[in-house]
C-alpha cells in the first residue's frame, strides 16, 4: 500500500490521471514477456526528466520501491515489480530529438520504438542495425537497459555497441549525462555509458539515448542451406567464417522447430532434416557476388543436403519465412512458450543442443531450438501448459541444467534478453564469488537504498513469482 | 474473492478460455493496435485485455464497472490478431467479455433503446421518415452550430459528428419488392441482405447493388422478414438480441432457393460470415441456405469481365479516388484486392493509394460514444492521409467508415466525397447507357 500523502505529491509530480491506483490498472502492469507477474501497489506516467528526478526522490525519501517500464515486452523478468512498489511508464518519452546527418548520431528519448527509429533513420539514408524479434513494439530505453541483440548481430553487433552517450536519473535524483551526445569518439574516464547499457533500470533511469548510425548496405544475398546433421550445419558456420565471410545473419532451425514450421506453414521443408540455416550476406554488389561464390562451395563440401538462393525480394521473403515463424508456430504447439537465450562459443553449438536434446528427453519436455547460430545464441523454447504445476517443476530443473551446461561450456546465461529477476540466481555460477560481489558493490554505491529496480540482475533477495 | 456463482464467467470460459491462456504476453498487439496507439496505456492493447480476462476468470479480480470500461475501450478492428505470433482473435474474447458485462449490469437505458428497440426490434426503418426530414432541413447540423448536442450528452453528441446524404422518406425495404427480375433471362438468383444503415440512412448503396447485379443479369430477391445484421448486438454484448437476429434472417433467406447472399455492408457482412458460426458452429450455407459475398468480392471475382463491357468509353477527364480499407472488410472478410480491382476498371476514376490504407478510422459502435476522444484523434489521422493523397473521392464499403469519415472530413472542412465502391460503379453503368 502505498502513502495518502505520497500518493498526492505523485498527482502534484506528474497530473491525477497519470496516476494509477485501480486494482485493475495496476494488474495490466504485473507482467512482462516472461509470463511472470506481481501486481505493483501504483502505476505512474511520467512525461520527462524533471517529473522523474522529482518521483525517483520523493520514493527514495520515503522508502518505496521504484520500477521503471517501458513497453513491457522484455523477457528477463526485469520490468516486473517483484518485491512490490511503484512502476514508472516511460513510454512517453517518445521523441526522436535529432538525427545528425553530418555526423550519423542520432538523439532520442527512450520510449521511442525501435522500428520507428529503423524507419525515421532509414528515410534519411542511415542505418541502425539492432533488430531484436520484438522490434515493432520494444521502447529503445528497453533495448538499451536489456543490451539487446537481434538477427544482425554477428556481423553488426548489438544495442550496446552504438550507445554512445546517455542521460541518466540517478537514484538520487541527479541527472547525469554520460559519453558525448554529439561525438562518436571519446575517452575521458570510466565509461560510464556502458556501466548504464545493459543495467536494467538497476542502476538509474535512461532519459535520453544518442546511438551512432551507418550506411547500409548496397546488395544482399539470401541462402537457405538443409543439414542432415546439427554436427555439419555446426561445422559449415565455422567453415563459413573460416573463410573470411562474416554473414550479416546465420541462423539456425533444429528439427521440432522445421517441423513446427512445415504443420503450420507448409512451406515444403523436407521433415527429416536435422538443421537448416538461414544465411544473408550484405556489402559492396561486387563483394557480395564474391563471397556468395565461396559460401555456397563450403555449405556443399561440408555436406549440405540442398542449398537455395533468392535471386529477387520475393523469393528473400519466402526463405526468411522458416526463420521469421519459427517462434509463432512452436508457440502455438502448447498453450505456454518459455523462450531461453542460452549463449555458448559458436563453435560449441551443436554440443549445446545435443544436450538440451538429452533434458528434453530426460524431462519428457518439448523443447525446440532455433537462433543466432553465427553467434552461438540458441533461443531454447520449452512448450508447456502453465496451468500444469508438475511440468511447470520441471521446467525450472531443466532450464537449470540448461544454463550449467551452457557455463560449463563457457558460455553466458544471455546472449540478448538480460538477466532481470528469473536469471539473477544463476549470476554466481557465471561470474563467481568475486565478480558478484563486485556488481553488487557497484549497485550499492549508486542505490544505497536498493530502491530503483531492486533484486534484478545482482539477486540481493530471492524473489518468488508465479505465473499469470 | 468469493466463489459465488455470481463470479463464474461461461462465455469467456465456454468461447475463449484456450485463446486467453495461449497470449504469451509478448505485447506484439501493441504494433497494430490504434487504440494503444493514441494512448500507449496497456488498458488498450489486446494483451492488457487477455491479462484481465484471465485475471477474472481465475478470480484474481472481481468484475466491476471500471473493467466493463476496460472492454469497452476496444474498436473489434481486429488489427491485433493481425499481429499476434500464436493467432489468437482477441476481439472475440472481449465480445465474450462484454457479454458477460450486460448479463451481469444489463444495459444503461440509452444503449438498450438503440440496440434492443432500434436495430433489435427494426425501429430504426420506422424512423426513416424522421431522419429524412431532419437531414433535409439541415436540423443535425443546426444542432451541432447551437452546440445542443453536448448539452444533452455523448450519444448525441456522436450523432451530430456524422455527416449523412440525401434520404428518402420511405426505407429501402418499402420502396422496393421482394423479387426483382432482370430485363434479360436471369443467369442465377441471388438474395440481398439490406442491412439497417443500409434500409435507412445510406439507401443510395442498397439502390446500387441491387441495380448493378439486375443489370448483370441476376434475379434479386430481398426478402421481407430479414432484419438487423445483429453484429451490433454482439459487440454491445447483447447475445440473446444476436441469437435472435441470426433465427430471424436463417428462417427469411432459407425460404428461398438461392445462388449466393449479397451485403454491401461491411459489419454486416463479417456478421453473417464470420459471427454467426462462431455462435452457431455452422457454416453460412446451413446457417442462410446460402454462401455469402460482399458485393465487391462477388462482382470482381465473378465479373469482372462482364462489368469491363458496360463501362463508358470517352471519360475525359478522370477524377481521382482513394480507397479506405474497412477493418471488417479487409482484416475479417479478407476483401481487399477486389474493390481495387472495380475502382480500376473505372475509365472516370484515377486510383491512387493512401497511406496506412487498413488502418481503421477510429468507428467502433459504443468505443464512439465511450472514448470520443480517442475516436475522433484516429479518425482525424485518417482524414490526413486522405487528404496527402489529393483525391476527390473516398471509396469505401462500409456504413460505419462512410459515417465517421465523412463527418471528419466535413469538421476540417473538406470537400471530399465518400461514396461505396459499388455506388461509383452504378455511376459508371448509368454513364454508359446514357442516364
Amino acid at each position: 500500500m502505498i502513502d495518502k500523502n505520497i500518493i498526492t505529491e505523485l498527482e502534484n509530480i506528474v497530473g491525477k490521471s497519470n496516476v494509477l491506483t485501480d486494482p485493475s490498472d495496476l494488474m495490466l502492469y504485473s507482467y512482462d514477456a516472461t509470463q511472470f507477474y506481481r501486481v505493483p501497489d501504483l502505476v505512474v506516467v511520467v512525461h520527462n526528466s524533471d517529473e522523474i528526478s522529482k518521483i525517483v526522490k520523493l520514493t527514495r525519501k520515503n522508502n518505496v520501491n521504484l520500477y521503471p517500464r517501458g513497453s513491457g515486452t522484455n523477457l528477463s523478468g526485469g520490468s516486473i515489480p517483484a518485491d512490490g512498489g511503484i512502476v514508472m511508464e516511460l513510454n512517453r518519452l517518445n521523441k526522436i530529438l535529432d538525427i545528425d546527418v553530418q555526423n550519423r548520431i542520432a538523439v532520442l528519448e527512450p520510449g521511442v520504438v525501435a522500428a520507428t527509429l529503423d524507419a525515421e533513420v532509414s528515410k534519411k539514408g542511415l542505418f541502425y542495425p539492432p533488430d531484436p524479434g520484438s522490434i515493432a513494439v520494444a521502447t529503445i530505453g528497453g533495448c538499451v537497459a536489456e543490451g539487446a541483440g537481434g538477427l544482425r548481430a554477428l556481423k553488426y553487433g548489438t544495442t550496446k555497441d552504438y550507445i554512445i552517450g546517455l542521460e541518466v536519473v540517478l537514484p538520487n535524483g541527479d541527472i547525469l549525462q554520460t559519453g558525448s551526445l554529439s561525438t562518436l569518439k571519446g575517452s575521458p574516464g570510466f565509461d560510464l555509458t556502458h556501466l548504464f547499457v545493459g543495467s536494467e533500470g538497476t542502476l538509474g533511469i535512461i532519459t535520453k539515448i544518442a546511438v551512432k548510425l551507418i550506411y547500409p548496405a548496397k546488395a544482399r544475398k539470401t541462402f537457405l542451406v538443409m543439414y542432415d546433421s546439427v554436427g555439419l550445419a555446426g561445422t559449415a558456420v565455422a567453415k563459413i567464417i573460416e573463410n573470411k565471410i562474416i554473414p550479416s545473419t546465420m541462423e539456425f532451425l533444429d528439427k521440432i522447430t522445421i517441423n513446427a514450421v512445415e504443420d503450420f506453414k507448409k512451406i515444403g521443408l523436407p521433415r527429416d532434416i536435422e538443421a537448416l540455416l538461414l544465411i544473408e550476406i550484405d556489402g559492396e554488389t561486387e563483394d557480395v557476388e564474391v563471397s556468395a561464390k565461396i559460401l555456397e562451395d563450403v555449405c556443399m563440401k561440408v555436406g549440405a543436403r540442398s542449398i537455395s538462393v533468392a535471386k529477387n525480394d520475393a523469393q528473400r521473403l519466402d526463405l526468411m519465412e522458416a526463420r521469421r515463424s519459427a517462434l509463432p508456430v512452436l508457440a502455438r504447439l502448447k498453450p505456454t512458450t518459455i523462450l531461453e537465450d542460452a549463449t555458448v562459443p559458436r563453435s560449441k553449438v551443436p554440443e549445446m543442443l545435443e544436450k538440451i536434446h538429452d533434458i528434453q528427453g530426460k524431462y519428457d519436455l518439448m523443447i525446440g531450438s532455433f537462433g543466432h547460430a553465427g553467434d552461438g545464441n540458441l533461443h531454447p523454447t520449452i512448450l508447456v501448459d502453465r496451468r500444469n504445476k508438475e511440468e511447470m517443476k520441471k521446467v525450472d530443473m531443466a532450464i537449470k541444467e540448461i544454463f550449467d551446461y551452457c557455463i560449463d561450456l563457457g558460455g553466458t546465461l544471455t546472449g540478448e534478453h538480460g538477466i532481470g529477476i528469473v536469471k539473477a540466481p544463476f549470476m554466481e555460477k557465471e561470474f563467481k564469488k568475486e565478480g558478484l560481489s563486485l556488481f553488487r558493490d557497484i549497485k550499492k554505491a549508486l542505490d544505497p537504498d536498493n530502491k530503483l529496480n531492486p533484486n534484478k540482475v545482482v539477486g540481493a533477495k530471492e524473489v518468488h513469482l508465479d505465473y499469470i | 474473492m468469493t466463489t459465488s456463482n455470481d463470479n463464474t464467467l461461461p462465455l469467456i470460459e465456454e468461447y475463449y478460455e484456450e485463446q486467453i491462456i495461449q497470449c504469451m504476453k509478448c505485447g506484439m498487439c501493441q504494433s497494430t493496435c490504434p487504440v494503444y496507439y493514441e494512448d500507449s496505456l496497456e488498458t488498450g492493447c489486446a494483451r492488457g485485455k487477455l491479462a484481465l480476462s484471465e485475471a477474472l476468470l481465475h478470480g484474481k479480480l472481481e468484475p466491476n464497472h471500471k473493467i466493463e470500461m476496460i472492454f469497452n475501450k476496444c474498436l473489434l478492428c481486429h488489427a491485433c490478431a493481425q499481429a499476434c505470433p500464436v493467432g489468437l482473435s482477441p476481439d472475440k474474447v472481449f465480445a465474450a467479455a462484454r457479454a458477460e458485462m450486460v448479463k451481469r449490469y444489463d444495459m444503461p437505458w440509452i444503449k438498450s433503446v438503440i440496440y434492443r428497440k432500434l436495430l433489435g426490434q427494426g425501429k430504426l426503418s420506422s424512423l426513416t421518415g424522421a431522419i429524412s426530414l431532419a437531414n433535409r432541413l439541415k436540423l443535425f447540423s443546426l444542432a451541432r452550430s447551437l452546440s445542443i448536442p453536448k448539452m444533452l450528452g455523448k450519444s448525441v453528441e456522436r450523432l451530430s459528428f456524422i455527416d449523412l446524404p440525401d434520404i428518402p422518406s420511405k426505407p429501402f425495404m418499402d420502396r422496393f419488392p421482394e423479387v426483382l427480375e432482370p430485363k434479360v433471362k436471369p443467369i442465377g438468383t441471388v438474395g440481398y441482405f439490406v442491412g439497417c444503415a443500409q434500409n435507412s440512412v445510406f439507401q443510395d448503396v442498397a439502390e446500387a447493388s441491387v441495380n448493378v447485379l439486375l443489370s448483370l443479369g441476376y434475379r434479386v430477391i430481398i426478402p421481407k422478414g430479414q432484419g438487423c445484421c445483429g453484429f451490433p448486438h454482439y459487440g454491445a454484448g447483447d447475445f440473446e438480441t444476436l441469437k435472435q437476429k441470426i433465427a430471424q434472417n436463417s428462417s427469411a433467406f432459407k425460404k428461398h432457393k438461392l445462388d449466393a447472399i449479397i451485403i454491401s455492408c461491411a459489419t454486416g457482412g463479417s456478421g453473417l460470415k464470420d459471427v454467426y458460426p462462431e455462435i452457431t458452429k455452422n457454416d453460412d450455407i446451413t446457417t442462410l441456405g446460402a454462401k455469402v459475398y460482399d458485393i465487391s468480392e462477388f462482382l470482381a471475382q465473378k465479373h469482372l469481365k462482364d462489368l469491363k463491357k458496360i463501362m463508358p468509353k470517352n471519360t475525359k477527364e478522370k477524377i481521382k479516388v482513394t480507397y479506405h480499407d474497412a477493418c471488417h472488410l479487409n482484416r475479417l472478410q479478407g476483401v481487399a484486392s477486389q474493390p481495387r480491382d472495380l475502382l480500376n476498371i473505372m475509365p472516370s476514376y484515377e486510383f491512387v493509394e493512401m497511406e496506412n490504407s487498413t488502418k481503421c478510422c477510429g468507428e467502433g459502435g459504443g468505443f464512439t460514444v465511450y472514448y470520443q476522444e480517442i475516436s475522433t484523434n484516429v479518425a482525424n489521422r485518417k482524414r490526413e492521409t486522405i487528404k496527402n493523397t489529393g483525391a476527390k473521392i473516398v471509396a469505401l464499403g462500409c456504413p460505419g467508415c462512410r459515417a465517421q469519415i465523412s463527418g471528419a472530413l466535413k469538421q476540417d472542412g473538406l470537400n471530399i466525397d465518400t461514396r461505396h465502391t459499388v455506388c461509383l460503379l452504378w455511376d459508371e453503368i448509368k454513364k454508359a447507357n446514357g442516364k
